[in-house]
């Protein structure tokens, strides 16, 4: 049997407080099953019904002459917006089929005016409104776990890090100077060339989403156990940044890049990708020589 | 956008004056590390956070790369001492905030406590690929984490199979943290891991 929200008021109150229990067990930190919630935007939906026991399903597909239209926040979004702080209790998993989505959400109502001209509950109707159009404030219902499959939501941050993990991002190479081999005392400099900003737009469940991946920090592996880290990518001599003092011996170094990076959904805000991916260019081989002082006679 | 270069180890002289230093005599390889950064409030003053048992560490209560490490360090290490029975699960959510995969792995650990279940031979591997970036309030890290296999027993001590778990393999994973001025730590906004 399905009831709509709009006439469940009093099993609204008995839901209130629900606790909802795990997606399903988890290996230690590992767990199965999709990791997709809506992210922190609002959802709208036109319908919301319970189907089955205690399960509320969100969609756009309303009967006709729905009394309300309704949209779906995150609590802590929710109790933001109103000056209030993040609460833990905000954070509650829902129970859901592996190919479902749901989320913990709050959700608000919003009178509509029916084809008749009144409203569901009698509220005054203002002059000009035409039926379908809302009317009144919005209005906290309750905070539950509802089914927003229906309602394709954006992906999350941590599904496009999913993604970002994937991007083919540049593997920077590391530039030495002074080419060929080095001399003991004379600081060899690394810099790379490489770009150190990418963009990608990749389809993820049919959103274009816009990923700028940007090469936050540079970890050289001098080749003698020394690791040097800095957040620029260097420069050739003179203006250089990164170098390194040797001793005699042949040495391989290399660049690790670590990359982190912003995102937007079907062009809408930029919000940063949570997490970083490192890539590793190709190593660099090259002999640091000891040279030693003659006294020579001109003349001779 | 401005970067600001920051070298953990910077060669002490410049190559000019190397060069001619470099043939007059012998020259030691630079590779010493700088001292820590400026010092924290002391540790007396932080009232205590997290499980009584495991409690958060002060180094990871500092609003720094070095702190959100610390943090991120602790909160992946939290598993396994929950996993001995050692420290209540409740404290994946005590230490999180808005963080679904938090919540789903609490929810796990707290039904295998609730069972009398212990996790034996349990072991991890964090690796992070650099020090977090931290801007304002947020903290993000992406790091390199994995799980050993391991086998789940009842309050009797006889094996779970169907809840022991295998090696995980390296997992690719990421944190996001929020920095929360009225706990002075950080809290875990985001996790993804594998």
């Amino acid at each position: 049997m399905k009831k709509s929200l709009g006439t469940l008021a009093t099993a609204v109150c008995l839901l209130l407080g629900t606790s909802a229990t795990a997606h399903g067990a988890c290996d230690g930190y590992v767990c199965d099953g999709p990791q997709v919630t809506p992210g922190s935007g609002t959802l709208d939906a036109s319908y919301i019904e319970i189907s089955g026991p205690g399960g509320w399903v969100a969609g756009n597909a309303a009967p006709d002459a729905h009394p309300y239209t309704y949209r779906l926040t995150s609590p802590c979004q929710f109790d933001t917006a109103a000056g209030d702080t993040c609460r833990a209790e905000d954070d509650r998993l829902c129970p859901v089929p592996p190919d479902r989505v749901a989320q913990f959400l709050v959700i608000e109502q919003r009178r509509l005016v029916l084809p008749d001209g009144t409203t569901a509950d009698g509220s005054p109707v203002p002059a000009g409104a035409t039926p379908g159009s809302p009317i009144g404030a919005w209005e906290a219902v309750t905070r539950t776990c509802v089914d927003i499959t229906a309602l394709n939501p954006p992906p999350s941050p941590g599904e496009v890090f999913r993604y970002f993990q994937t991007l083919p991002l540049p593997q920077l190479a590391t530039q030495q100077q002074p080419p060929g081999n080095g001399l003991v005392g004379l600081p060899v400099v690394f810099h790379t060339d490489g770009p150190t900003t990418q963009t990608f737009s990749v389809d993820i469940r049919g959103f274009d989403v816009d990923i700028v991946a940007t090469a936050s920090s540079f970890t050289w592996h001098t080749g003698d156990g020394t690791v040097l880290t800095s957040t620029d990518p260097g420069a050739p001599y003179p203006d250089h940044a990164v170098s390194h003092s040797y001793r005699s011996g042949t040495y391989i170094a290399a660049l690790t890049t670590t990359w982190s990076g912003t995102f937007s959904v079907d062009g809408g805000a930029s919000a940063d990708v949570p997490g970083t991916t490192t890539t590793d260019g190709p190593p660099v081989t090259f002999a640091v020589l000891q040279a030693n002082a003659v006294l020579t006679d001109p003349y001779d | 956008m401005a970067r600001r270069t920051t070298l953990r180890l910077v060669a002490g002289l410049a190559v000019g004056v190397a060069l001619l230093g470099g043939c007059a005599e012998k020259q030691e390889a630079s590779d010493t590390l700088p001292s820590a950064g400026a010092a924290e409030p002391s540790e007396a003053e932080l009232p205590p956070l997290g499980p009584a048992e495991f409690p958060v560490p002060d180094g990871a209560r500092e609003k720094t790369p070095e702190g959100a490490l610390s943090f991120a360090r602790y909160y992946m290490s939290l598993g396994k001492e929950i996993g001995a029975g050692s420290v209540p699960a409740q404290s994946l959510r005590d230490l999180s905030v808005s963080c679904p995969l938090c919540q789903q792995i609490a929810a796990s650990y707290e039904a295998d406590q609730q069972s009398g279940y212990t996790y034996r031979g349990f072991t991890y591997t964090f690796k992070e690929y650099g020090p977090p970036l931290v801007t304002g309030n947020e903290a993000e890290l992406g790091f390199v984490y994995s799980q050993s296999e391991y086998v789940v027993v009842d309050a009797s001590g006889r094996e779970v199979l169907e809840r022991s778990g295998d090696a995980s393999g390296d997992l690719q994973s990421g944190m996001l943290l929020q920095w929360r001025a009225d706990l002075n730590s950080w809290l875990v906004s985001s996790l993804t891991v594998g």
